[in-house]
Order: structure tokens, then sequence, then C-alpha cells
């Protein structure tokens, strides 16, 4: 955060344009902050992948030896067969060493190839993420989205209706909710409301979409996505709606406090007027960054939720991947995950920079 | 200054704030009774935690819900003659009242406007909320913006953290002339400016009241500001006002024990070899205040009496009044006081 | 850990016992025998949950309150009836260990009084004591059912899974088992590994972050690199792999896996309230007096960070508990009975989550982990109160 700064951006150095050449090209470009925060992006991204690249391959157990050992005693193959059969099979050279690997991986990883699935012969790994990926968005996403207006509305009424019996009630209740683990949720919901009030079938919520409708562009085909979705989305609401309102209250609060607040009821100004303008953007800055960060994890989704209702999103996938040592999806899927965290945190900067006037970006770094 | 005395704006009478807390009532302003005439530059002046922003939230009824605002009135005149009671304002008519009659310029500039909102956004607030249009608020705060000499186009479009502190005590200045109120109420306009500001802010202070003829109530520790602004001055001490008389009478000839006390603890450029004193002690208690005079503790001159019985409010002649037993004292040490200044 | 992982033990009665003949003998001593009698329970009662672990610190907290109810400091000219002359200024070790246990006592006694007044910090309290006691003094009270009971199985039903009844309060789990008793044993270890991941979590953050703060240049570049390098990684996805590769031969191993990937929220904030604190004056000056870096983290910084650090360590054994059980839950883990988790992932497993008779298998390990984190939650609310002077003062 040190290129943000609390004064107007200062006119740029002129750097000497007489003689333009490489070297000089690049610092200018270096010193634009937003080429610069991309370019640290990419590097984190590349060290976060290499990371992992190399973590799961300590994982033990690979899918080939399971594979050599079944093809060994069901089809008496010598393991030099099995051996052979398994690579083409899976498309997979666990002979390879491990650097090499590596060079293939980021070779294909800068031509956008991010290799075939292990496990599930000859899909590639891009066709799973963009699978799956629009499922966990959608439903974590629009969690996100609610939980986060509500909160902000209802911390904001707790916060300026300070010690009503409302700010009292959702206190508490707030207190309550955000303290207990989401998949924990989930499971007093499903044993309560499923299983001993039988509100509704457990089976008629586990997965993505009702199997016996045909996908498209239809009324029914949505509204089964939406009633499908509900109580993942539910869940994710749930959990993480009281810490948004928390904390909207406290920020609420201690704007509540500024100067400028009084001075603006001094001035006449409607109720209404004062709070949105003034307490509720004010209040809000602090949350929209966490807001933007939070964005960043939607693509990891809930493994643990995704996998209770069978809910065919990444997270799931990653999952499965895991349990199967399907190293190219585990790689695909954490490098889809790192990089909607690292560009998320500058899609906070810039979040905050567009709302809150006194913070600009520098167009270099100060010195 | 010359004001019109028979024009009285606004009349508080008997008004008292208790805050509630948990170990009792904080008497923060008790029984306080003044008349601001049109035109006329009050000055307030006490230590912290004297009572005097707490008596001018109360004057537009801006403070929490902890405290509890009595009293016998605070009636004010409009321009037509009608009066009204501001206590007895519903929240509504409190609203169109505020800023309209009565406007406030809050110590502090820097926190005073809202750091979201452009300077313009918020001039056109405080038209809507009381129903004058974009296009003739515009016209009326590019003036007022000359008149405190800002670039005016400039600083309409800028948000508060552009300006420095100065621009901005000026902006509020000329904002809270934006209605052309009767009133306004300045609580310590000057204190976190730098000395030149300070100057011109009152230069420009001046002027504007001579062109636009609105009353001032004036807060200030700072007595040579107070000296030099206003027409009456008050002192309070723990939340009443003790002495109130025309500016020259209560600082050359005070007859208040604690206003003679704050005098003589301010430095003054005319007297070079003078001692400053300072005041012993600290305000006292405001939940259980002390029996008899509040200051008694402090003072050079208390006695038995003092010590036991409250001293009445006594009006003296040139429409001075003092709450004090031992007036005569105190005025002869004033009187000596401004001959060895003088000598 | 040796203490902790026993259970109420006779043995342990016998120290507690023991240690509580201190406090109960200081009480007499001094004329105070509700606080002495207090002390010697409060004595007995951690003796014989954790043995010389908990018996030998009562000893010295129960001790410090009941002295401090007696001790009037004579150093203290205002507190001290003695005439200003008499009062001697030579300190004797004696008098120097009296005064710090008094103040001690003293500190105890306001803490104790902020945490009563707080209500939902109290609750918490209680709700803490409550698993506590659960899982150290339950396990001697009511014995472990390991194996299989298949004599239990009502006639006609399909499967053992029972509803509760008379006989088992929390009925029984798909082999048949009483449910109850895998609750008051199964508690133990996940608390346990929770707390020691929390407190290792806190104890890496802590050092790193002082180191980072207080260093700087290189060092501060260093370890700032690496915590936002872990931050970015997907923390629960990468314990997955992790813990695959990671051989759990013990839980603690465990703990230690969770605590390196979660120190580095904690290490910024650290780091950035050292680099506040240390412009204050009172950090300068003992910069600039040249007290050494110990002395400055141990005495400056610590105590000003310390309710910060205390609601952050819950805040973490929090998540450590959450991402425990969501490996078990996901059978990512070794499984060893009796552990909540394990019962969930089991009746998961087993396919009874349907079986209307089997909410009591599966809902009280549930309500019982919901509880302990919103006791956990509900008593960091008081902790600020606790930790702060100011806020305490006002008795």
């Amino acid at each position: 955060m040190s290129a943000i700064t609390t004064q107007p951006a200062q006119p740029q150095p002129q750097v000497d344009v007489q003689t333009p050449n490489v070297l000089d090209f690049l610092r200018r470009l270096w010193r634009n902050y937003y080429v610069k925060v991309f370019i640290q992006g990419l590097i984190t991204i590349w060290a976060v992948t290499t990371f992992t690249f190399f973590m799961i391959r300590q994982m033990p157990g690979s899918p080939v030896e399971a594979k050599i050992d079944e093809l060994m005693t069901r089809q008496a193959m010598t393991y030099e067969e099995a051996y052979r059969a398994t690579a083409t099979l899976f498309n997979f050279d666990p002979d390879r060493p491990l650097h090499l690997q590596y060079f293939d991986f980021l070779s294909g990883l800068v031509r956008g190839d991010l290799g075939d699935s292990i496990t599930k012969g000859g899909v590639s790994v891009t066709s799973i993420i963009l699978r799956y990926l629009p499922w966990t968005l959608f439903c974590v996403g629009m969690a996100l989205v609610i939980s986060f207006s509500l909160g902000i509305v209802m911390g904001l009424a707790m916060g300026y209706w300070r010690g009503s019996w409302f700010d009292n009630l959702i206190t508490t209740i707030s207190s309550i909710i955000s303290g207990i683990p989401d998949y924990i949720m989930a499971l007093l919901i499903i044993l309560i409301f499923g299983v001993q009030l039988q509100w509704f079938r457990i089976g008629d919520v586990r997965g993505g979409v009702d199997p016996n409708i045909t996908p498209g562009f239809t009324f029914e085909y949505i509204a089964s996505v939406f009633k499908y979705a509900l109580l993942p989305m539910l869940i994710y609401v749930l959990s993480s709606i009281g810490t948004w309102t928390l904390s909207m209250k406290s920020s609420t609060i201690s704007t509540l406090g500024e100067d400028y607040i009084t001075v603006a009821k001094a001035r006449g100004l409607s109720q209404r007027r004062i709070l949105t303008d003034y307490v509720g953007r004010n209040a809000m800055l602090p949350l929209v960054t966490r807001l933007a960060i939070s964005v960043g994890f939607v693509v990891g989704g809930s493994v643990i939720i995704e996998e209770m209702f069978q809910y065919p999103g990444l997270g799931r996938n990653l999952y499965i991947a895991i349990s199967g040592r399907d190293y190219t999806t585990m790689q695909g899927i954490f490098l889809v995950i790192t990089a909607a965290v690292v560009f998320s945190n500058i899609l906070a900067d810039l979040a905050i920079g567009w709302l809150d006037p006194r913070v600009r970006l520098g167009k270099q770094e100060e010195s | 200054m010359t004001y019109d005395r028979s024009h009285v704006v606004l009349s508080v009478r008997d008004l008292s704030v208790n805050y509630l807390a948990r170990r009792g009532r904080v008497r923060a302003v008790s029984n306080v009774s003044f008349d601001l005439h049109a035109g006329e530059t009050l000055a307030l002046i006490g230590e912290s935690g004297c009572g005097k922003s707490t008596l001018n939230l109360a004057l537009i009824r801006q403070l929490p819900n902890t405290a509890v605002t009595e009293g016998a009135g605070i009636l004010y005149t409009y321009r037509d003659g009608r009066q009204v009671d501001v206590l007895k304002f519903s929240d509504r008519a409190m609203r169109r009242f505020l800023w309209s009659e009565c406007a406030m310029v809050f110590q502090g500039a820097l926190n005073s406007l809202n750091p979201v909102l452009r300077v313009s956004d918020m001039v056109y607030d405080t038209a809507s909320a009381h129903g004058i249009g974009r296009d003739e608020a515009r016209r009326r705060v590019l003036k007022l913006f000359e008149q405190v000499r800002l670039d005016a186009a400039r600083v309409f479009k800028s948000y508060p953290h552009e300006l420095s502190g100065g621009m901005r005590q000026r902006v509020l200045l000329a904002l809270s002339l934006l209605l052309r109120p009767q009133v306004v109420i300045m609580d310590e306009p000057t204190t976190a400016v730098d000395i030149l500001t300070q100057r011109s802010i009152l230069d420009v202070l001046k002027e504007l009241r001579a062109e636009l003829n609105f009353s001032v109530i004036f807060i200030s520790h700072d007595l040579a500001v107070a000296a030099e602004i206003a027409d009456t001055v008050a002192t309070m001490y723990a939340g009443e006002i003790v002495e109130i008389g025309p500016v020259n009478d209560v600082f050359y000839k005070s007859r208040h024990a604690y206003t003679l006390s704050l005098l003589n603890a301010a430095p003054r450029l005319s007297v070079g070899r003078e001692e400053l004193m300072s005041i012993p002690g600290s305000p006292p208690d405001l939940i259980e205040p002390p029996p008899g005079c509040k200051f008694h503790e402090r003072c050079a001159f208390a006695t038995d009496v003092c010590r036991t019985v409250p001293p009445p409010l006594v009006e003296y002649e040139g429409g001075r009044l003092a709450a004090c037993h031992e007036t005569e004292r105190v005025l002869e040490n004033a009187l000596e006081t401004r001959k060895a200044a003088l000598a | 850990m040796i203490g902790f992982e026993t259970v109420a033990s006779p043995v342990g009665l016998v120290i507690g016992l023991i240690c509580g003949i201190v406090p109960l003998a200081a009480g007499i001593h001094y004329r105070r025998l509700r606080a002495g009698i207090g002390g010697f329970l409060a004595c007995t009662l951690s003796g014989f949950a954790c043995g010389f672990l908990g018996g030998l610190p009562m000893i010295a907290l129960t001790y410090a309150v009941v002295l401090s109810y007696a001790y009037v400091n004579r150093e203290d000219p205002f507190t001290s009836r003695a005439a200003l002359s008499e009062v001697t200024f030579e300190v004797t070790r004696a008098e120097q260990f009296q005064r710090t246990m008094a103040n001690l006592g003293k500190s105890l006694r306001a803490s104790w009084k902020a945490l009563v007044r707080n209500k939902a910090g109290f609750l918490g309290f209680l709700g803490l004591a409550f698993f506590a006691a659960l899982t150290i003094f339950g396990p001697s009270l009511i014995e472990y059912e390991g194996q299989a009971h298949i004599e239990r199985r009502e006639p006609g039903a399909r499967a053992l899974v029972a509803a509760p009844s008379v006989e088992h309060p929390l009925g029984l789990d798909w082999k048949g088992r009483d449910v109850l008793s895998h609750m008051v044993h199964g508690g133990q270890r996940l608390i346990i590994t929770s707390v020691e991941a929390g407190v290792i979590a806190t104890l890496i953050a802590v050092t790193l972050g002082s180191a980072a703060g207080l260093l700087g240049g290189v060092v501060d570049q260093i370890l700032s690199t690496i915590a936002n390098f872990i931050l970015t990684i997907p923390a629960f996805p990468l314990l997955l792999v992790l813990a695959a590769v990671v051989d759990f031969d013990s839980d603690f191993m465990l703990a230690v896996l969770f605590a390196v990937l979660n120190w580095p929220t904690l290490m910024r904030a650290v780091r950035a309230q050292v680099l506040s604190l240390r412009e204050r004056d009172y950090v300068e000056a003992a910069v600039a007096l040249d007290l050494g870096l110990w002395h400055i983290i141990s005495r400056e910084v610590f105590p000003n960070m310390v309710s910060y650090i205390a609601i952050n360590l819950i805040f973490t054994v929090r998540i450590a508990m959450y991402s425990i059980v969501g490996l078990v839950f996901l059978g990512l883990v070794p499984l060893r009975e009796p552990d909540w988790a394990v019962m969930i992932f089991t009746g998961r497993q087993q396919g009874v989550l349907f079986l209307p008779q089997a909410a009591g298998m599966l809902l009280s390990p549930i309500v019982a982990i919901a509880l302990f984190q919103l006791s956990l939650v509900l008593f960091s609310r008081s902790l600020e109160e606790i930790f702060n002077p100011r806020l305490r003062s006002g008795l």
C-alpha cells in the first residue's frame, strides 16, 4: 500500500525522453503503479503455483501406482506392461524427472494450456474449470452480494439507532451465528429442517440442478438452478452475514462520532440524506476493501459445503482431485484460486481509490 | 461595533443541561440566561470544560441523547417579528430553523466537512434541505467564497482534503452564511489555524458582519481574539455565566474574581514585565459541585461567605451582571492592575 | 503436554488436596477464611484435573488472591498508617515477594470482577468451564464404550442407531454404542489439538511480528514477503494437500501444520502494532535508555498488545477447530475414535444422516462443536475489559 498517498498526485518527474531505449522504457513502465502492481501479482501467482506444483507431487500415493496395482492383479500384467499401459492411459509419464515435468507445465501455462486431467482421460483441465467455475461463481457470489448488502443495511441501522430493540436483537443473533462454522450450520439445517421437520427432501437439493430437466435457457431450468443453489447459498449467507453486520455497526458508530455528522445535522439535512451520504458512505469504506478481498475467495468456494451438497462447483472438484491425486486438475484449480485472490487484492486497492477521494493511487512510487 | 439594543434576536431563559452519567447527573450548564441583540457579537470565555460548547449545542438542540435540556425557553425572533421558542419546535420545524435562522461554525474545520463529498455537493445538500434551487445556491456561495477571499470556482469543485485548514475554515464560514441566518454560532473557529490565517479569518468575519449584519455567539478561550471581535463578553465557570457585560467593562473593570484570574493568566503584548498567574487547581466536579460559590476553592479573594452562600447574579451600572460576593475588592484589584499596566 | 492429557485421577485429587493446604493455611493465618476455603477448593479442583501442572500454578494464584485481601503496602504513604518517618524504604526479599503477590492477587480479583460484569463474556466463560469439566471429569464418571453392541438392536429395526432413551440419554450410534460416552471421551483431543494449534500459531506470529517490527530492514522484508506469500495461497485447500503430505503420527503435528499455515494474519497485525508503538514516547525512551530488545518487547510492547493477542488467539483456536473438524469431515486425516468430528464423519459415511432416530448421534457432536465455538466468541468479548486496566478500574 506504499503507493497510496493521501496527497494529490504529483506530476510525474520527467525522465529523459531524448534518448529512448529499451531500459528506459522498462524503467518508466515499472514506475507506473498499475503496471507494477500487475507484474507483482504475476510474480506472486508464479511463486504460489511453483510451490503448489512441487507440494502436490509430494503427496503419498499417485494415481499411476493405484492403476498399476490394479492392472497387475486383475489382468496379470507384468509391472513393465502395466506401467506402459497406465502411462498411455493416463497421459502421464511418472518416469519423467520432476523438473522436466515442471518445465512442461510452465511452457504449457505460457501458451494458456493447463494440460489434461490425469484421471479423466482426454479431458482438459481448462474445460473442467470452465465447466464448474460458473456454478461456484453463481452460488458463492450471489451469497456474498446478499450477505454484504444486507449486512451493510442492518449494521447501519443498528449503529444509527444504537441500543434499540432492533440493535440488541440483531447483535445477539449476529454474534451467535457468526460463531458457528458453516458446515456445522449446514448439518444443523439438514438435520432439523430436513430430517426432523421434513420441510424439504434432502435428495432434492443435492447436486446443482435437477438432472431430469434438459439444460437450456428455459424458466424451468433456471428455476431449478436457483432451487438447488438455495440451501448452500442460505448457509453461506448465514455464516458470513453476522461478521458484515457487526463490522458495519462498529464502523457506523465510529463514523457517527465524526464532526461532519454533527455539522450535517446542524445544517438541517434530512435524516435520510445524513444516513446515506454522510454516515453510510463513510462507514462503508473500510468494509469495501474487505469485500473486494472476499471476492477472491469466492472462486475457491467452500470445499466442505460443496462436497456436502454435491454441488458441482470448483471446490468439490478440488476435493475430488485431491483424493484422486489428479495433479494437473489440482494444479489448475489452485492457479485459478490464487489468481482470483491476487487480482481481488488489486481490485480492493482500485475500489477504495474510487470511493474515497482522499486515497489516490499515485501514478508512480512515492520516494 | 455598534448594534441595535432594542431588537433582541435570541433570548435564552434559565437554560440548564444535565448529562446522565453512571455516577449521577452532570450539571454541565445550569440556569443560564442572556439576550443576544441584532448585530451583536457575544463572546463566551472560560476554561475547557466550563460548558461553553454544551451551551451552544443546546441552543441548536444537537446534544446527544444522554443530555437533558431544561429551561424556561430559548426565544427566537424572526425578521418579521414573529417570536418562537426553539425548545418547543418539532424535529421537522427544528430542521427548517437550523442553518436558515441559526447556523454554526464548528471548531476543528478539519473534520467538519464530509471527506467523500465535494464542497459543491455539501452546498447543494444544504440548499435543497431548505428549498433553495441549485442555481441560486451556486450563485450565492460563489459570491460568499469571493467575500471570504477564496478562489471561488476552484474551491467549489474541490474535495475537502484538497483544501488547507484555513481554506476549509473559510469554506465553513461561507457555508454558514449561505441561507442568510440572523445568528451564527462560532465554536473556536480560529483555534486550529496558524496566526496569519487567524488574522485573515477575523478580518473577513468583521467585513461580513458589517455587510450582512448577523449576530454572532463567539466561543473562545483566546481572550485577545474575544476582545477584538466581541461587543459583549460573558464569562462561564462550571456551567454558569458568572459575569456578563460590554467587552471593555468586563476586561478592564472585572467584577468577578474568575474573570480577573483568567485575564491575569493570559499573556498581553502591552505589558512586558508582568508575571503570568495561572489559576491553581482544576474546574470543580459537576456532579457534586462545591457549596457556596463554585469558584471559592481556587479563588484568592474567597471569604467564609463564599464557602457557604452561592452568590446571586447582581446587576451593576452599564448593563453589567456579575455573581461575586467580593466584587468590590475584585474591581479594585482590576483597576490597580490596569493602572500598573498603563504606567 | 504431560498432565493436560491425563483425565481426572485419584492421584491428581491427592495432589490437589495437598496443594490446597497452602491457600487454606494462608486464609487462616490472615483471618480471611472465605478466601482461604475458596483457594483450597480451586487448588483441589485444578490438581484433580491436571495433576501437578494444574495444582502448582493454582497455589500461586490462590495464595496471591488471599494475600491481596490482607496485604497493606507499607511502602505506599497513602495506605501506610505509620508516620512517614517510620516508613522504611529498604525492601527485604520477603516483602518484595509479598508485594508482588498481592498486586497479582489484586489484578486477578479485578479481572474476575470485569469478567462477571460482562454478561455475554461470563456466559462464554461458563460455557468453556462446562466443556473443561465435561472433558476432564466426565471420563472418570462415564465409561467409554468402544465395542459394538449388536444385542441392542431393537426388534425389527434396520439399524443399530437409536433415538435417546432413559438408559442412553443421547441415544445409540451406528454400532449400538452409547453416544453419551463418546461425547464425554471424544472432546478432549479435539479441544487440546485446537488450542495447541492456536497457541503455536500465536507464538510464531508474535515472535516473527515483533522481530519484523523491531528489527526492520532485511528481516522485515523477508518475513513480510513470506507472510504475504502464505496469505495468497488459499489456506484450507492447501491444508487438504499438506494433510496428505505430512504423516500424522500425532495430533501435535496437525497442530503444527495448521500453525505454519495460519500465522501471517496475526503476524502482520503485530508488526503494524509494533511499528506504531515504536513511535510512542515511552518506547522511544526505552530505546534511548538502551534497555535491550527483550526488555522492550516484554515490558513496553507486549503489555500493550496483550488483549489484542488474546482475542486473536481465541479466534485462531476457532479457525483451528474449524479446519481440523473439516479435515476429519472430508476423511482426509486418520480417523481415531472417540472424537466428536469422527462421530459426524461416520454418521455421514454410514448413511444415517437421513434417519430421524440418528438425531442423537449426529446432533450431539454438532451442537457441542457449535456451542464450544460460540463460548469462545462470547468469551473473547470480555477479554478486552479484562486486559485493559483502564476499562477494568471503573469497578
